[in-house]
């Protein structure tokens, strides 16, 4: 008996005084951390909290800031960079939290993007998770989104469409839906003619890109990535502005192609041969213009879809053609051809419609 | 002899191939617009192409329809714009646009 008393006793000291050096170590830690916040702000201590909860939270993701300026049109290089860090993430199957504390402005085409990502992990059980910007409008422009549909589904499985109806429209698909992109005009016209028109010319765009989507987003088959639309109605100013997103390899990138046999085997080499250009952005023009496939590809009867989008730009039957692919950008309306540092995996493209484009009563 | 897309085939038509999707040229070549083409260039009549009334139509639609009749169903160029006439009150490009196809098909296949 009293030799197990003693024992109790014994044991009894040591976790006491175990318990009184973690004492001392967090009493240690919390001085330090007191240390480090003096002089500190009320609302900048907790911020600075906040920001150390996420990182223990989230503390195996790889943690990426959005600009302040999140848009593919406005901020097109830190966007882009933005954009392909998450990739980067993807490639490596790495988990991801977006930190979008910062952000001011988040266009819907830059919505769609983060939007289309998300999908993208989501499929490939790769967690992805992030936070809501501070400034108020842009946060409610996230929401109005359909963002969070999906971000919070823990069974989730990969679709063949996606749909998100809200001030903001999205919609996914991997093939060419001429009734939706009719209903999605219907719906267009009414707001901004107060009436059902017809645009033939926006209808066309809609088909040229989601087809190109289907038949040149992969290198290896037809209908392999979706397409991502998305329909904002502004109405300050009466129009209504579109962005649509497909990563695939980009339209660039798809003519580069070295396999023997593909649909763009060597074209690269005879663009260069015929036209000199320098840059990808020249290459971009070349495209739109019509001028690759005619003369470089050996399928005269094919490639006429992008020229077609461009056509429909220049006899005003849309508005603000901005086209991003791979390392370059066209802004159409200015006929401005850039390249650019930072680089798209795939073509967005972002055009409006207004009450002066080309409709039919 | 006459053929309104609109309402003889679709008021949406979609693309090239039917595996892009619904309502593509290929359909409407194979099943409307060649039965019906061979048949006024035996009895050596006008057939009219009416294009209104569409939601619009695509770049692929058209010259998979068009220029396919060169290039897939070795139709002759000359027999083909003698006997088709086109109505486009709502994009008159569009006839620009085929009659471009039809001639390219023509150029490069040379039936």
């Amino acid at each position: 008996m009293r030799k197990n008393d003693s024992g109790r006793k014994k044991v009894i000291k040591r976790l006491a005084e175990k318990s009184f050096r973690r004492k001392l170590r967090s009493k240690y830690k919390k001085k330090l951390k007191n240390k480090q916040l003096l002089g500190v702000k009320k609302q900048q201590r907790k911020e600075k909290n906040i920001k150390q909860n996420l990182q223990q939270q989230f503390i195996d993701y790889k943690h990426i800031k959005a600009p302040v300026i999140f848009s593919l049109t406005q901020n097109t290089e830190a966007s882009l960079a933005f954009i392909g860090k998450i990739e980067e993430c993807f490639e490596k199957k790495k988990k991801v939290f977006v930190n979008l504390e910062k952000v001011e402005i988040i266009a819907h085409g830059a919505i769609v993007t983060l939007l289309s990502i998300m999908i993208k992990f989501k499929a490939n059980k790769i967690r992805f998770n992030g936070n809501f910007p501070k400034n108020k409008k842009a946060e409610a422009n996230l929401r109005k989104s359909g963002f969070f549909k999906y971000l919070y589904e823990n069974d989730f499985e990969e679709q063949d469409e996606y749909y998100f109806e809200n001030e903001i429209c999205t919609h996914a698909k991997k093939k060419v839906d001429s009734l939706l992109s009719d209903e999605i005009i219907k719906k267009v016209s009414k707001f901004i003619w107060k009436e059902e028109r017809r645009c033939t010319g926006l209808q066309r765009v809609f088909i040229e890109l989601m087809q190109n989507t289907n038949n040149h987003a992969s290198n290896t088959a037809k209908g392999e990535h979706h397409w991502w639309a998305t329909t904002y109605y502004s109405k300050e100013d009466n129009k209504v502005c579109f962005a649509f997103i497909d990563y695939g390899v980009g339209i660039l990138k798809s003519l580069e192609s070295n396999k023997e046999g593909h649909k763009f085997f060597g074209v690269i080499p005879k663009i260069k041969q015929l036209f000199n250009p320098s840059t990808n952005a020249e290459i971009l023009k070349l495209l739109l213009n019509g001028d690759v496939h005619k003369t470089a590809t050996g399928q005269y009867y094919r490639g006429k879809g992008l020229p077609g989008v461009f056509d429909a730009c220049k006899s005003n039957k849309i508005s603000n053609l901005v086209i991003i692919s791979n390392n370059a950008i066209a802004d159409c309306t200015n006929n401005k051809y850039e390249s650019l540092n930072n680089k798209l995996n795939g073509t967005f493209v972002y055009w409006e419609l207004n009450a002066n484009n080309v409709n039919i009563k | 002899m006459k053929i309104k897309i609109a309402s003889d085939f679709s008021r949406i038509p979609g693309a090239r191939f039917p595996e892009e999707g619904d309502f593509s040229g290929q359909q409407f070549r194979q099943e409307i617009l060649l039965p019906k083409l061979k048949e006024a260039i035996d009895i050596k009549e006008i057939l009219e192409i009416d294009l209104d009334g569409t939601a619009g139509l695509g770049t692929s639609f058209l010259e998979e329809s068009f220029g396919g009749l060169i290039r897939i169903d070795n139709l002759n160029y000359q027999a083909i714009i003698d006997t088709i006439k086109f109505v486009s009150n709502d994009d008159p490009e569009y006839i620009e646009e085929i009659n471009n196809y039809l001639k390219e098909a023509d150029e490069k296949e040379g039936n």
